[in-house]
């Protein structure tokens, strides 16, 4: 049998050229001739059953015309009571009682400005904008003897209501998230913040898919290089599709070897707004209900929303379980490794002597045990996850058993191997950001490694190579570990500990905002 | 020349200094002074310290001098163009010494506290390399990283400072000065080599953001440094009296070890000390390499230090393994030492140099 043929390196980099140009036939403009134009739209359209050529007559002088939608991308409602019934119904009707014909002109402005109610409309000539529209929830109108025709944007598709996020559960705050339309986000975030400097730019996205985005920002509070950083990676894009917010995440982010995420995601309006007002930028992405915050930095990531809808010294308390969870998530299962195998010494004499019974029975050497149990609890979480929920119970039984108390029993692994993992795991996941505890857990394997390899000096070396990393990474020019390093010491308010909403006087000054005063002084009574 | 385009804050350079001389001699310090000169050891301390507090602070004066402008661009000016180049040449070889020198003294207290069976070459190749991926990046993630690594290097003072138990008898100190003035001198080198790494001082002026503001930031570290040393002499003095600290070879570490607060959690509280200890390590090699690399590239006029870091890297670790053993690099140290003590007058001689010529009619820049 012949072996499929690779496909050749140079016609990959043409395709690529291809797409970078994208689908170059020149930007074709209508004529004053419909059929030519309903043709010309037909062959590029193809013969969809859910695109619809809706051929009717105007008037008394029975001028023909078209209506060119995607079913199921606008609302019916407006297609028969807003167009059709005031050109097929109305407009003879009232051209027999004036005894004047009207033109053409005339109707489209006349439509415009009296039939329809809802929606933008507007004026195009070029076949794109046309195609564009008419496959993005909008109607096109063809008429007669015109090069010109009218886009009445009038979107309608069926959507999710307002559910609470079951990614960022809070015990209290706003139960609403964001959904998947573009639309519907924007108001939930105007809604939050009704600044007139409250700004939403629209831009659209993949060659193929033309995704609307939405870059949020407020006016005077942003800061500028990074929104025009932001802006520029934007326009350097050039994909056929985005999918999902993560496409667009990938392909801004500066370090993408990185395990450390550089790009915020939310599914909360709520803390979409707070980032809003802390000076940052967020992307709304059409068709998904994750949006984008920019920069984000290291101490981000362990913000949650109720840190500031609880009163401080709760939401402290939380801040700091959370860093210390990262700490065990990362070092405890390597520094166990390294205790057992190089320095028995460290740990106190009697629970040394205790591991040590305890591990009598185990074949293995320490370093290959804890792998074992941190590997097969990775495939348990990972089952947990993708699994239907009714099946994924079962999973959490099963781990349960035979990861706890079976492994055990079976000599494959200590008990204290088994709390070490257990710590690690619930620590991983006291962290709010998903991804950075991915990053985190990913991060324990070479720990774990140098641990068994270099004792506890190792597993200080991988501490120090995580903060070179750190440091010497950048996120749209904020300094990733920022304010931990340089020491900014005016947003140690809110880092470690969450001082009181009273002493929050400033926003956080790393993302360098133009105004930076959060909070005026009381207000006098009058 | 091309001014260089990071820049650090005075505060920063505080904390860099206190890292980067915190690292190698700290332990053993207290050891090598009392051998030398006996109860009156902190009278060394206080006069060396006091000494090298002076050197320091004149040198950032110097530097301050010339903002923005590095020594290898200002010295000429003041001691004419040979002799710079061979002060700075000689120079760069000493802190490429000096950091061979920290490596192995590194290596050698990991071999005997943490991993008995490990090759030291491979703890050396691993440190090295990885305190070479930091600094082909440049001084400003190499200034970060000591400001990350400053709490963890504040706690073994703090465990010094809080924990206080077992035979603790502060009359060991006294009497004062009872052999004479002799044994202050004696102690002083020892006592001055315990600061050894301060003229870093030389070559991060020019990155100073407020030059003017260096003599300050300079005097807080050496200050703070000084009296931290001073801190454990006493300590470890008063807990093992003079005659048991001569055969110590790391009081410090002796002392940390006999603290048994941390009996709950951690048996032996000094392997805890060791592990904050190599962060500190960390710094002071950082510097070391990263001082002879960036002469190297200044003096060369080259765009990055990318090809210098990998030139020095396998010459370091050669120097590093050269010691045939303890006896070797102690000696070296003193001979560290001694040089120094040597650069601090001539940083003194040179200061008021510059003084003299800037009032005969001001120095070109």
């Amino acid at each position: 049998m012949k072996k499929p043929k690779r496909p050749d390196k140079k016609a990959v980099r043409k395709t690529r050229e291809g797409v970078l140009t994208g689908r170059q036939e020149g930007d074709q403009l209508l004529r004053p001739d419909l059929e030519f134009n309903i043709t010309f739209l037909k062959s590029q359209l193809g013969d969809s059953p859910d695109i619809i050529f809706h051929e009717f007559l105007i008037g008394l002088d029975e001028l023909t015309a078209y209506l060119v939608y995607t079913d199921g991308l606008v609302d019916r409602q407006i297609v028969t009571q807003d167009i059709l019934r005031p050109l097929e119904m109305d407009l003879p009707i009232l051209e027999a009682k004036t005894g004047k014909k009207l033109l053409v002109d005339a109707i489209l402005a006349r439509l415009s400005k009296r039939a329809i109610q809802s929606g933008e409309i507007k004026k195009e000539k070029s076949f794109d904008e046309l195609l564009g529209a008419a496959l993005s929830g909008g109607i096109v109108l063809l008429v007669e003897d015109t090069d010109e025709a009218l886009i009445i944007s009038a979107p309608g598709w069926p959507t999710r209501g307002l559910e609470e996020p079951d990614t960022e559960v809070l015990v209290r705050g706003p139960r609403e998230g964001l959904s998947e339309t573009l639309r519907v986000n924007t108001s939930l975030l105007r809604r939050r913040i009704k600044d007139p400097g409250f700004r939403i730019e629209s831009q659209k996205i993949g060659t193929r898919s033309k995704t609307a985005i939405g870059i949020c920002y407020i006016k005077d509070i942003v800061n500028k290089a990074v929104l025009e950083e932001l802006k520029t990676r934007l326009d350097k894009i050039n994909i056929d599709a985005i999918l999902e917010s993560g496409y667009i995440e990938q392909l801004i982010e500066d370090s993408s070897l990185s395990p450390f995420p550089q790009i915020q995601y939310t599914e909360r309006a709520d803390k979409a707004a707070a980032a809003i007002l802390e000076g940052r930028v967020v992307i709304l992405v059409d068709t998904t209900p994750f949006a984008l915050i920019v920069p984000a930095t290291f101490a981000q990531f362990f913000q949650s929303p109720e840190d500031y809808y609880e009163r401080w010294i709760i939401g402290s308390l939380t801040r700091l379980i959370r860093f210390v969870a990262s700490y065990i998530a990362v070092f405890v299962p390597g520094l166990f490794v390294a205790a057992v195998s190089f320095h028995p010494g460290l740990i106190p004499i009697k629970l040394s002597l205790a591991i040590a019974a305890a591990r009598e029975g185990v074949p293995f050497p320490v370093v290959v045990e804890s792998l074992l149990m941190e590997i097969s609890f990775e495939f348990l979480r990972e089952a947990g996850a993708r699994l239907p929920r009714s099946i994924g119970q079962t999973i959490g039984i099963v781990g349960g058993l035979i990861i706890g108390d079976a492994a055990v029993k079976a000599n494959l692994a200590s008990p204290v191997m088994v709390i070490v993992v257990a710590i690690t795991a619930i620590a991983s996941f006291a962290i709010p950001s998903y991804n950075l505890g991915i990053g985190f857990r990913i991060l324990r394997f070479p720990v774990i490694f140098l641990g068994a390899t270099l004792g506890l000096y190792g597993v200080v070396l991988v501490f120090i190579l995580i903060n070179i990393h750190m440091v010497t990474m950048k996120t749209f020019g904020v300094n990733y570990l920022a304010p931990f390093v340089p020491y900014q010491v005016r947003d140690w308010k809110d880092l470690l500990i969450r001082v009181s909403w009273r002493k929050m006087i400033t926003r956080p000054v790393i993302t360098k905002p133009q105004d930076s005063i959060r909070q005026g002084p009381p207000k006098e009574e009058h | 020349m091309e001014q260089p385009r990071d820049r650090i804050t005075p505060t920063q350079l505080t904390i860099v200094l206190i890292s980067a001389i915190l690292g190698i001699d700290g332990f053993a310090m207290p050891g090598m002074v009392v051998a030398a000169a006996g109860r009156d050891g902190w009278l060394s301390l206080l006069l060396g310290g006091g000494w090298l507090l002076v050197a320091a602070m004149s040198l950032a004066f110097l530097g301050g001098m010339f903002p923005r402008q590095s020594p290898i661009n200002w010295l000429p000016k003041l001691m004419g163009k040979w002799p710079a180049k061979l002060f700075i040449t000689l120079h760069c070889v000493f802190y490429l010494v000096m950091c061979a020198w920290s490596l192995r003294i590194f290596t050698d207290m990991i071999r005997i506290y943490l991993l008995p069976r490990t090759p030291t070459e491979v703890i050396m190749i691993t440190f090295l390399i990885s305190v070479a991926y930091l600094i082909v990046n440049g001084i400003d993630p190499l200034v970060r990283v000591t400001q990350v690594f400053f709490p963890f290097t504040l706690i073994p003072f703090l465990l010094l400072g809080i924990v206080i138990k077992g035979r603790m008898d502060f009359g060991e100190i006294l009497p004062v000065m009872a052999n004479g003035f002799l044994p202050v001198l004696k102690g002083l080198p020892p006592a001055i080599a315990v600061f050894v790494g301060w003229g870093i001082i030389m070559y991060l002026m020019q990155f100073l953001d407020k030059p003017k503001k260096g003599y300050k930031a300079v005097g807080i570290g050496v200050g703070f440094l000084l009296l931290f040393f001073l801190w454990s002499f006493i300590l470890t003095l008063s807990h093992f009296g003079p005659v048991e600290m001569k055969y110590l070879l790391f009081p410090v570490i002796d002392f940390v070890r006999e603290i048994e607060i941390a009996n709950v959690l951690l048996e032996k509280l000094d392997l805890f000390l060791l592990t904050f200890w190599i962060l500190t390590v960390f710094v002071t090699v950082a510097f070391t390499y990263y001082i002879p690399v960036l002469i190297g590239t200044q003096a060369l006029g080259f765009r990055d230090n990318e090809g210098l870091v990998f030139l020095a890297l396998p010459l370091i670790f050669l120097l590093a393994r050269l010691p045939k053993g303890f006896k070797t690099t102690e000696l070296i140290g003193v001979v560290i030492g001694y040089i120094s003590l040597f650069f601090s007058l001539a940083v003194v001689l040179l200061l008021l140099l510059a003084w003299r010529k800037k009032r005969k009619g001001g120095i070109p820049n």
